[in-house]
């Protein structure tokens, strides 16, 4: 009850300040329109004006791809250079954002504030920057030691499966593989989530402290930590299916100018959707978090 | 009396005719036998080795007196991290230097069928043995050697060797290098890139391997027995091929099935049980296909080794053999099996039957192969989408061979010694990639009767002969002649690429009172390239019409002005897309309009992805 209980109230505090799902869409096409206005300038020189480039309309169309990035290899290698930095500065400004989001609906689940302020916001993403570039130091850390980990159990199970002489075993070791690193991902992104949840409890903590801090608590609240992540990504998993099957239809269409809109539509719904979710994520953690710990949570004075 | 006397002179003559007739048909479905073998050998697996007496037969079929031999010791590639193999190969130093990839092959003795010792007359270089004789072998002459040797197996990293306890065993034992008409040998040293060369023959082949292991090898098996000392012997037989390759493990499975008269093997692993009825039946129509298409398959045997194993193995032709690794990749999305399978099997006539030199012109047998395999594949799977189709990308097999193609465009032709290729990427290139759309586009040319007609011919006229590029260039010219308006030649032994634009469109109306409501139309288009095709050009104008014309492309520009009665709408250089070389479709043609839809959802799915990439940086 607590794990459903907490994801329903993160759920509907994130709903309370639709602000903030709006900015983190926001970021996202910021950074994606720049991204993308390189290859709008190549497309429309390849394929604007071109009879075969029709075919996109109705599939992908290999061969032109193909002839396109031959065409363009030079641009198209400054252009990766450009993203790769690009996408280190998209990292650096989501770390900056992360510390308002956690702050703002730190907030929200104490029940101190409602609503948007702006000033509160930037002020907690200059605030928590540095905790935040620390947290995503450590996780890439856990990461590779998560990588580590994966590859010896993988090991392990090619010695039982992989010289097996059943095939179905064989296909069964790569299921649970498969299902290893899933659950080890997972787990590593929500001791990050905790991290960060624990990091802006107390602004004068060491970090050291702070992870100390962070694997007692889930040490202790693995069970219920767990359910609800596992809820969370189940309830992404369900969204995401439902959106590529949808997504599936519409490309299945004929490619005419409104379904092309439409399509559009859906995929930028999916955006904003899922931008939403993730916090969810945040704000159920802290509300379990907070529950767990006989603090003050919204609604529950 | 008199209609018995008839029917025994009708029965006379039926027999005369069928006995003539056996007698044409064997002389012209038998291979010359230069270079025959008789080799017992015993794979010792403990020690990895193998323990060989071999008896070879060689006839000179040179004009000239010959006083030396040349002879291929091809393990001794494995001696060291210095030899040919070892400097060519893209492995890192550290691996060649691993003892476990060491191998050789001594040469204990070397006698003459007379009983002349010729051991202490040999030079070894290499992979290369010279053995000067004490008389000189006369053109038709033939020699017998007997020789005993031993091969230390390398774990596998190129074709030969083990891994764990199974072994791959081919390149195996001393074999007669080829002697030209002119009495030149043709002896190279054993490559990285570029395979291999040798004469027709019969092998009588005795292996003899520890009691559970199963033995896989070209030919067919005529005797397995077992010894006092439990080991198990595999006899087999083969006529008309010119090498032997043989597997063996004692996890080996064996699928059998008949087809069309060939008896069709596949040794398998038991972990790739789950690909078995797809590998057979992919073998089965590649077999059938290939038939009937270039002409019968030869033999009444052929076989499949799986050698999923360490890092080297891989698949590979032999005669009447291939190995293969089947994929653990679902088939009906990426069909690597199926192209694997049609392309090695396609090696039984382009390298199996018609034995063109896989070292000095590699595209004979690699191109053709390639060419082989998309044919097989489109009439197995369409022409689209029959290589890839997962997640809405569909690639087809000429799609994937244009990628492969311009990896390396213009570092090298495709017709040079393999070993003189800048590397394995532009080999790969040209001896895989281009030869094979200089044939497909040869057969957009000639369209696809007569391009299957010159393949049929090509076929039967040189099997079990070592045809060269020239060879098949004649016969393209005598079935093309001046109407093709290229040069296979330039495109074979050039560098230069083919690229086609329209750079122009523009329909202006006519001042001239006459001629009101008229446009003058202009199109420009432009060779990029320095290979020259003649091409389609299809002007498409607003009012539906169609107007086609033919471009030589001998200039480097052209432009075509008409009077239309409307608008133009596009023009398209190549409409059919006829030329496969041509390494940019994307400015083969030209609207008017700016097609604002395509533009629209390109951007529209590029944002999106854009933004589950953006979104995927920022969830850890």
């Amino acid at each position: 009850m607590l794990v459903l209980d907490s994801f329903f109230r993160g759920a509907k505090s994130v709903a309370g300040n639709k602000v903030l799902a709006g900015i983190m869409y926001l970021f996202k096409l910021v950074c994606s329109l720049a991204l993308l206005s390189p290859l709008y300038f190549m497309f429309s020189r390849s394929f604007a004006r071109n009879v075969k480039a029709s075919d996109f309309l109705t599939r992908f169309d290999f061969s032109l791809i193909i002839d396109f990035v031959y065409y363009w290899r030079r641009t198209l290698s400054i252009y990766f250079v450009i993203f790769i930095l690009a996408c280190g500065a998209i990292v650096l400004g989501y770390i900056f954002l992360s510390g308002g989001f956690w702050g703002v609906l730190r907030d929200q689940a104490k029940n101190r504030t409602q609503g948007f302020n702006a000033e509160r916001f930037f002020g907690y993403c200059g605030k928590y920057f540095w905790k935040m570039f620390k947290v995503v130091l450590f996780v890439g850390v856990l990461y590779f030691a998560a990588l580590l980990l994966f590859l010896f159990l993988a090991a392990l199970l090619d010695q039982v499966a992989g010289k097996a002489s059943l095939w179905e075993i064989t296909s069964w070791g790569m299921v649970l593989r498969f299902l290893i690193g899933a659950f080890l991902f997972l787990l590593v992104n929500m001791i990050g989530d905790y991290l960060r949840i624990f990091s802006i409890q107390n602004y004068d903590e060491r970090f050291l402290t702070v992870v100390g801090k962070t694997f007692k608590f889930l040490l202790t609240n693995l069970l219920r930590a767990l359910s609800l992540y596992y809820l969370l990504s189940a309830g992404l998993a369900v969204m995401v299916f439902v959106f590529f099957s949808l997504l599936k239809i519409m490309n299945a269409m004929p490619g005419a100018g409104l379904f092309i809109f439409f399509t559009f539509l859906i995929q930028q719904v999916f955006v904003i959707f899922r931008s939403f979710f993730r916090l969810v994520y945040y704000s159920s953690q802290l509300t379990l978090y907070y529950r767990i710990s006989g603090e003050a949570v919204s609604g529950h004075q | 009396m008199h209609f018995s006397c008839a029917k025994f002179l009708a029965g006379f003559l039926i027999f005369l005719v069928l006995s003539w007739s056996k007698v044409c048909l064997s002389e012209e479905e038998q291979a010359p036998r230069i270079a025959s073998y008789r080799i017992d050998v015993r794979l010792d697996t403990k020690e990895k080795r193998l323990l060989g007496k071999e008896v070879l037969t060689f006839v000179n079929t040179s004009r000239v007196s010959v006083d030396t031999l040349f002879l291929h010791l091809y393990p001794n590639a494995f001696e060291s991290d210095t030899t040919t193999l070892m400097k060519e190969s893209p492995f890192p130093d550290r691996i060649e230097r691993r003892e476990k990839y060491r191998g050789f092959m001594r040469i204990e003795s070397v006698k003459t069928g007379s009983g002349m010792d010729l051991t202490d007359e040999k030079i070894i270089d290499e992979t290369v043995m010279k053995l000067p004789l004490t008389h000189s072998l006369p053109p038709r002459g033939r020699i017998e050697l007997q020789i005993e040797f031993l091969v230390k197996l390398p774990e596998i990293l190129v074709r030969l060797g083990y891994s764990g306890e199974h072994f791959m065993i081919s390149q195996w034992f001393p074999k007669m290098a080829v002697l030209q008409e002119d009495g030149r040998w043709n002896a190279h040293q054993y490559h990285f890139t570029g395979e291999f060369f040798a004469d027709f023959g019969t092998y009588e082949v005795s292996i003899t391997v520890p009691p559970k292991y199963v033995v896989g090898a070209t030919g067919y098996l005529v005797d397995e027995r077992q010894s006092a000392d439990s080991t198990r012997t595999f006899v087999f037989h083969a006529e008309d091929v010119h090498d032997f390759a043989w597997a063996a493990s004692p996890d080996y499975r064996i699928s059998h099935r008949m087809v069309d008269g060939i008896e069709l093997n596949f040794f398998y692993k038991p972990e790739h049980q789950e690909s078995v009825d797809r590998i057979m039946e992919y073998a089965e129509f590649a077999l059938r296909f290939y038939s009937l298409a270039f002409g019968r398959y030869h033999y009444d045997y052929f076989t499949m080794v799986d050698t999923k194993v360490g890092l080297g193995g891989g698949a590979m032709e032999y005669p009447t053999l291939i190995t293969i690794s089947p994929s653990r990749i679902p088939q009906e999305k990426v069909r690597m099996d199926a192209w694997i399978i049609f392309h090695e099997i396609a090696h039984q006539w382009w390298y199996g039957m018609v034995a063109s030199n896989e070292v000095e012109e590699a595209w004979l047998d690699e191109g053709f192969a390639v060419y082989s395999g998309r044919r097989a594949l489109e009439q197995r799977f369409g022409k689209a989408a029959n290589l890839v189709d997962l997640w809405g990308i569909e690639v087809g097999d000429l799609e994937f061979t244009k990628l492969e193609n311009l990896f390396d465009l213009q570092s090298d032709p495709v017709v040079r010694n393999s070993w003189e290729f800048r590397n394995y990427l532009s080999y790969r290139a040209k001896v895989y990639s281009k030869a094979s759309l200089i044939l497909e586009t040869l057969r957009n040319y000639l369209g696809e009767e007569k391009m299957n007609e010159l393949i049929r011919e090509y076929f039967q006229r040189y099997k079990f002969r070592h045809p060269k590029t020239a060879d098949f260039i004649r016969m393209v010219d005598q079935v093309g002649g001046e109407d093709l308006g290229f040069s296979l030649q330039a495109l074979l032994f050039g560098t230069g690429v083919c690229d086609y634009e329209v750079t122009r469109i523009e329909s202006v109306p006519i001042e001239n009172e006459d001629k009101k409501g008229r446009y003058k139309t202009q199109v420009v288009l432009r060779r990029l390239g320095e290979v020259l095709f003649p091409v389609d050009v299809l002007i498409q104008l607003e009012d539906g019409d169609q107007i086609r014309q033919v471009w030589d492309g001998k200039e480097r520009w052209t432009e075509i002005e008409i009077e239309t009665d409307s608008k133009i709408k596009a023009a398209i250089l190549d409409p059919e897309n006829k030329v496969a070389l041509d390494i940019n479709v994307n400015n083969n043609s030209l609207t008017a309009r700016t097609n604002d839809a395509v533009l629209m959802k390109l951007s529209a799915q590029s944002l999106f992805w854009l933004e589950i990439l953006v979104d995927w940086m920022t969830c850890f």
